[in-house]
C-alpha cells in the first residue's frame, strides 16, 4: 500500500535542518553533498 | 593527541611559592612521561630541572645556582608527591608518577597493569588430547541421536581445526541439513521467508577424506521433519534457531514524492539509489530554494551559511593585491592563504577560510579576476605582469581566431584517446610559433576545462615540460564577443625546443588545469627553415639544428618554398584580408599556368597561410571553394586549386 506522490519541495524546515548540518561540519558543502544530505532528511520526514 | 583529562589532586607542602613551583614540575614531568602507565614513576633530576628553568627564567633568576636550592626544597617539601633519590655519584633524582604520587624508590619491575585490568580468573586454553577429543566426539554423536528435529535453517561454520585421531573420525562428513518443518515457521503468506539451503563445511578440514566414505552432498530442504540419527559427525558450532527468531521483513511501504517534471521518486530506496537516479533533479530544486535563501552563499559548486563566512577589510584586499604584485603572477587561494595569512591545510577551519576568500575576492569584481579552475583557485589583479609576450596584441590574436567559433570551419579532431586517457596531438604552425600560442579549437574544447562562471575570461594553465623539468605558466583566452580563444604564454618553450612543423602532445596532469607538454624526439637533424629577422624586416632561411620530430608537410623548409628568401611581411591592413594572404600563398607555392594563374595543393598552401594569420584546413578549403571566385577547385585533382588573379584573361 503506498501512499500518494507529494511534490518535492525544500521548505523552511528542509533548509533550516541543512543550516544545521553545515554548521555542525563547520565546512562548505558542495552542491552533491547537500543533495545527498537533502534526500536524506526527507527520507526522515514523518 | 591523548590528553589527561582528569588531574589528580596534589598533596603539595611547603609555602605556597613552593607549592606553585613543585605543581609546575609534576605538570612538567607529567607531559615528560605522557605515554606511560599512571603508576609508573617518572623520573628527572634536578640538575636537568634547574636547567629548564633558568632557561625558562623562573621568577627573573637565570642562575642555575640561584634556582636549584629553591626547587629542592619546593620538591623535597611536598614528600607525597616527589620522591628524593641520590644516586652513587650524587645526582640527585626527583620521581612522582601521573597520579601525582612519590615515585616507588625500588619498584618491580612489572609496572604494567594490563593484568589488572584483564580478567585474572580466566583458565587457559588447552589443547585437548587426543583421549578427551574422542571422548568428546562420542558424547555428541549420542547427543546428536537423542536431539529432537531442529525446526529451521543450521549454518555449521567450521570448527577449530585440532588434530583429530583418524581411528575415530573416518570421515570429515558434513552434516547433513536439518529440514525446516513448514508448520514450525511463521505463516506469512504475503511476504514468503525465503529459506536458503544448508551450507555444510566439514568440521575438520584438515582431516583427509577416504574414497570408500564419499562426503554426501547436502540435502536440500524437505517438508517433512527428519531426525537427524544420520549424523556422524559433531555439530559442536551447529546453533539451532528458534522458530520464533525466524522473522520474515516488514513490508517496506514505499514513500513517494513528485519532481518538477512529474518524475515519482520512490524515498524508500536507499538515498545511493536515488542520487544515482535523481541527483541531478533533485539538485536542481535544492539549488532554486538555496538560491532564494539569503542565509545560503557560494562560491562555484561550494555551499556555506554567510554568517559563517568570514569578513575580508580593504586591509585584506590590500595585502592580497601586494602579494600578488610581489610574485608577479596570478596566485592560488592556497597560496594566499599560506604566505598572506599563515593558515595551514591542517587547520581545522582550512576549508572555511578558503571558502571566504574565495567568496570574498569574487564579490571584488574592480580589483580581483578569477583565472582559475573548480580545483585550482587562481586570482589576478590589475597591474599584475601578464603571462605571455607574444609578437602580435591579445586583441589582434583574438580576432585572428575569430574563425574558431563558426563549427564549420573547425579541423577534425585532433585529441587522441587511448584507453582511459587522453592526449592532444597537434602540429605547430608558423604562427603559434612565432606568438607562442595554441588555438582553442573544438579539440582544446574537449581537452581544457571549460570556463567556472559565466563571466569568466581566462583560465592560468600550468604546463609541466617533462623532457627539460621546467615548468611554464600559460594563459586561455575564451572565447567572447568577436573574438576566439587561443592559449598563449608558450612563447619560450617553442622557441628553445621546436620548429614550425614539430608535433606537440599535451596530457592531462594532476589538477584540471595542470598538463604535460612534449614533444616527440628525433635524431638529430639540420635544415634551412623559415624565420623571420627582425633587423632586416625580411623572412630568411637560416640553417637550424633540432631534435624533434616535425611533418615535413607543414614545415617551411627552403627546398619548398625558397621564394618567401628576402620577402617582407603584409602590412597589417593587408593582413586582415584573408583572401589576400591565401592569392600570395599560390604565388609562392603554386604553379603557374598558361592563363597566368596558378595551381597549388591544399598541403602546400596550408603552412604558408599560417605564417601571417591561423587558419585550420576547413576554413581554408572554404575560402577556396566558397569565398572568392578567384580561386576554384581543380575538379581533376583531389585538394588542388586553381587561383586567378583578377585583371588576368
Amino acid at each position: 500500500m503506498s501512499q500518494e506522490p507529494k511534490p518535492i519541495k525544500a521548505g523552511p524546515e528542509q533548509l533550516e535542518k541543512l543550516i544545521e548540518f553545515m554548521r555542525r561540519n563547520g565546512r562548505p558543502q558542495t552542491l552533491e553533498a547537500l543533495t545527498r544530505r537533502y534526500i536524506e532528511i526527507l527520507k526522515e520526514a514523518k | 593527541m591523548v590528553q589527561q583529562l582528569y588531574l589528580p589532586k596534589l598533596e603539595l607542602g611547603g609555602t605556597p611559592e613552593e607549592q606553585e613551583l613543585a605543581a609546575q614540575v609534576w605538570n612538567l614531568m607529567r607531559m615528560q612521561g605522557f605515554s606511560y602507565a599512571m603508576e609508573r614513576p617518572i623520573s628527572q633530576s634536578l640538575e636537568n630541572l634547574t636547567t629548564y628553568l633558568s632557561e625558562q627564567k623562573y621568577k627573573g633568576l637565570t642562575q642555575a645556582e640561584e634556582i636549584m636550592p629553591l626547587l629542592e626544597k619546593a620538591l623535597s617539601a611536598s614528600p607525597a608527591v616527589f620522591y628524593r633519590e641520590e644516586a652513587d655519584d650524587g645526582t640527585v633524582f626527583f620521581k612522582t608518577n601521573k597520579k601525582g604520587k612519590a615515585g616507588s624508590p625500588a619498584g618491580p619491575l612489572d609496572q604494567h597493569s594490563f593484568k589488572n585490568r584483564l580478567k585474572q580468573d580466566v583458565q587457559a586454553v588447552e589443547t585437548p588430547t587426543a583421549e578427551e577429543l574422542a571422548a568428546a566426539l562420542e558424547a555428541s554423536a549420542l547427543q546428536a541421536v537423542d536431539r529432537p528435529a531442529l525446526p529451521s535453517v543450521v549454518q555449521v561454520k567450521p570448527a577449530v581445526a585440532l588434530p583429530l585421531p583418524t581411528a575415530q573420525v573416518t570421515t570429515p562428513t558434513p552434516v547433513k541439513p536439518v529440514p525446516a518443518p513448514a508448520a514450525v515457521v511463521a505463516p506469512r503468506p504475503a511476504t514468503p521467508v525465503v529459506t536458503e539451503a544448508v551450507s555444510v563445511t566439514p568440521a575438520v578440514a584438515s582431516a583427509p577424506v577416504p574414497p570408500a566414505t564419499p562426503a554426501p552432498a547436502a540435502i536440500p530442504v524437505a517438508s517433512t521433519p527428519t531426525p537427524t540419527a544420520a549424523v556422524s559427525a559433531p555439530t559442536p558450532a551447529a546453533t539451532p534457531v528458534a522458530p520464533s527468531e525466524v522473522v520474515a521483513p516488514a513490508p517496506v511501504v514505499p514513500r513517494l514524492i513528485t519532481l518538477p517534471d512529474g518524475t515519482v521518486v520512490d524515498l524508500s530506496l536507499p538515498t545511493n539509489a536515488i542520487m544515482q537516479q535523481h541527483g541531478p533533479a533533485v539538485a536542481a530544486v535544492l539549488l532554486k530554494a538555496l538560491g532564494e535563501d539569503f542565509r545560503f552563499v557560494n562560491f562555484a559548486n561550494d555551499w556555506y551559511i554567510d554568517d559563517m563566512t568570514g569578513r575580508y577589510g580593504k586591509g585584506d584586499f590590500r595585502r592580497i593585491r601586494e602579494f600578488m604584485s610581489e610574485v608577479q603572477e596570478p596566485v592560488s587561494d592556497t597560496a594566499i592563504l599560506r604566505d598572506v595569512y599563515n593558515k595551514r591545510t591542517t587547520d581545522n577551519d582550512y576549508e572555511a577560510t578558503r571558502f571566504a576568500l574565495n567568496f570574498r575576492l569574487f564579490r571584488e569584481k574592480k580589483d580581483f579576476e578569477f583565472v582559475g579552475a573548480n580545483d585550482d583557485r587562481i586570482w589576478t589583479a590589475p597591474g599584475v605582469t601578464p603571462i605571455g609576450q607574444p609578437r602580435r596584441k591579445a586583441s589582434e590574436i583574438g580576432t585572428d581566431y575569430k574563425f574558431l567559433e563558426d563549427p564549420t570551419q573547425v579541423d577534425a579532431t585532433e585529441l587522441v584517446v587511448d584507453g582511459n586517457k587522453k592526449r592532444w596531438e597537434h602540429v605547430l604552425t608558423f604562427y603559434e610559433y612565432e606568438n607562442g600560442v595554441l588555438p582553442y579549437d573544438a579539440t582544446a574544447k574537449a581537452f581544457f576545462p571549460g570556463p567556472l562562471f559565466d563571466d569568466q575570461k581566462s583560465l592560468v594553465l600550468r604546463f609541466e615540460a617533462t623532457q627539460m623539468y621546467v615548468s611554464y605558466t600559460a594563459e586561455l583566452r575564451y572565447p567572447g564577443g568577436t573574438r576566439g580563444g587561443w592559449i598563449m604564454g608558450l612563447e619560450s618553450f617553442f622557441s628553445n625546443n621546436l620548429v614550425p612543423g614539430a608535433l606537440l602532445i599535451i596530457q592531462p596532469g594532476d589538477k584540471s588545469n595542470h598538463f604535460t607538454i612534449e614533444y616527440k624526439q628525433a635524431e638529430e637533424q639540420e635544415a634551412r627553415l623559415l624565420f623571420y629577422d627582425d633587423r632586416r624586416q625580411k623572412f630568411v632561411f637560416r640553417p637550424i639544428v633540432f631534435e624533434c620530430s616535425i611533418n615535413k608537410e607543414l614545415t617551411l623548409s627552403s627546398e619548398r618554398f625558397g621564394r618567401l628568401e628576402g620577402q617582407r611581411r603584409l602590412e597589417e591592413n593587408e593582413r586582415k584580408k584573408t583572401d589576400l594572404i591565401v592569392a600570395n600563398a599560390f604565388e609562392y607555392a603554386g604553379q603557374k599556368q598558361p592563363d597566368g594563374g596558378y595551381l597549388a595543393l591544399l598541403d602546400d598552401l596550408y603552412p604558408l597561410v599560417n605564417i601571417e594569420r591561423p587558419f585550420s584546413r576547413a576554413y581554408l578549403q572554404h575560402l577556396l571553394t566558397a569565398g572568392n571566385n578567384q580561386f576554384r577547385p581543380d575538379e581533376s585533382t583531389p585538394d588542388a586549386f586553381f587561383y586567378k588573379p583578377a585583371g588576368r584573361r
